[in-house]
């Protein structure tokens, strides 16, 4: 921090001390004044130094960030990625669905026939053809799948980039009310959605689990 | 065991798709009355008009979770003796744990065979 010089400031104790100032004139203050700016001259131009310094850095910081802000490419990520990767989830939805459909109603089918319905042959014939035609949805879901995969990643790699250069540290996610009620609500209810394969309780740990534990192994592998 | 299946049955789950795999699954097994309801809100609706022999229902629902509606039929003294099975994709320990002391009479995870789901129904008439 800039500092008035000793020499400046003993030359205005003088002249205050020195001179009797009971009424002082235009020429007093004119001199007074003059012997002020001289003494904060040099205050002033390293306090300038230092505050225009410090304004460079911080246009270049905002250049910097207005720089990575426009390679986010937010544009490109609200109005033409997110809305066809929303667009993709809901057609695998849909497909999903809409085989899932046709292979009960085939199943159905089949439950009802008997050995001694008319055609029975072709009719378990066209059932099996139907149910697989229906399979067909999960080579397109695995490639709108892919799609999706792929807007992920280059949303990851923008974010990432951008954190980067603005210097961001992990510290604690600031959540909206909304997320912050939905975060409480899955808390709360234990609301955990599914789990991988190998994180996923097995079916005989839950046995052993509602029987009171009468598999101990099983038991013990719950809370492994 | 032989199990009653005249019985009426509620299966609960969000996902018609789900439904329907029960009710066929339930069907085969012999149960021809089934009803269904979309959240845990419907099915304490459903539950106070009619009373049902079992309860099929998954955990992840709005408004109404299964593991809400569990405590609810729990809490309430002319429903709190209806069997409740969990049939849900929420496979940690914890949800286990936290439906067997709601007072759940089995715990089936997604995804399931219908021998598991007969098996968990006759398990809890045997019991």
């Amino acid at each position: 921090m800039a500092r008035l010089s000793k020499a400046h400031l003993s030359r205005l104790e003088s002249y205050l001390k020195n001179d009797d100032r009971s009424e002082p004139s235009l020429r007093d203050v004119m001199a007074l004044a003059e012997l002020t700016t001289e003494s904060l001259q040099s205050f002033y131009s390293r306090f300038d130094r230092e505050v225009y310094g410090e304004l460079v850095g911080i246009s270049e910081y905002i250049l910097t960030m207005r720089r990575e802000i426009a390679s986010l490419g937010v544009t490109d990520l609200k109005e033409t990625r997110l809305p066809s990767a929303g667009i993709e989830l809901d057609e695998i939805v849909r497909s999903t669905e809409e085989a899932t459909n046709t292979i009960m109603t085939c199943a159905e089918d089949l439950f009802t026939l008997g050995p001694d319905s008319d055609n029975l042959s072709d009719k378990i014939g066209d059932a099996a053809t139907r149910i697989m035609e229906a399979c067909a949805f999960q080579d397109l879901t695995g490639q709108r799948i892919a799609k999706v995969v792929e807007t992920l990643k280059a949303i990851e790699s923008r974010v990432s980039r951008f954190a980067a250069a603005v210097g961001s540290t992990e510290g604690k996610t600031e959540l909206d009310a909304n997320e912050e009620a939905r975060a409480k609500r899955k808390h709360d209810l234990l609301l955990n959605g599914p789990q991988s394969k190998s994180d996923a309780v097995k079916q005989t740990d839950v046995d052993a689990m509602m029987a009171g534990g009468s598999d101990q192994d099983a038991i013990d592998r719950l809370f492994g | 065991m032989a199990v009653d299946t005249t019985m009426s049955v509620l299966v609960v789950d969000d996902y018609k798709t789900m439904i329907r795999i029960i009710r066929n699954l339930l069907k085969q097994i012999g149960f021809e009355d089934v009803d269904e309801a979309s959240d845990g809100t419907e099915a304490l609706s459903k539950m106070k008009e009619r009373k049902y022999g079992l309860v099929i229902s998954d955990w992840n629902m709005e408004p109404m979770t299964g593991y809400e509606l569990l405590k609810e039929v729990r809490s309430d003294a002319t429903l709190n003796r209806t069997p409740f099975i969990m049939v849900t994709a929420e496979s940690k320990t914890e949800n286990v744990i936290a439906a067997k002391k709601a007072g759940v009479n089995n715990y089936i995870v997604k995804p399931f065979n219908a021998q598991t789901l007969k098996g968990k129904i006759e398990a809890v008439f045997a019991e």
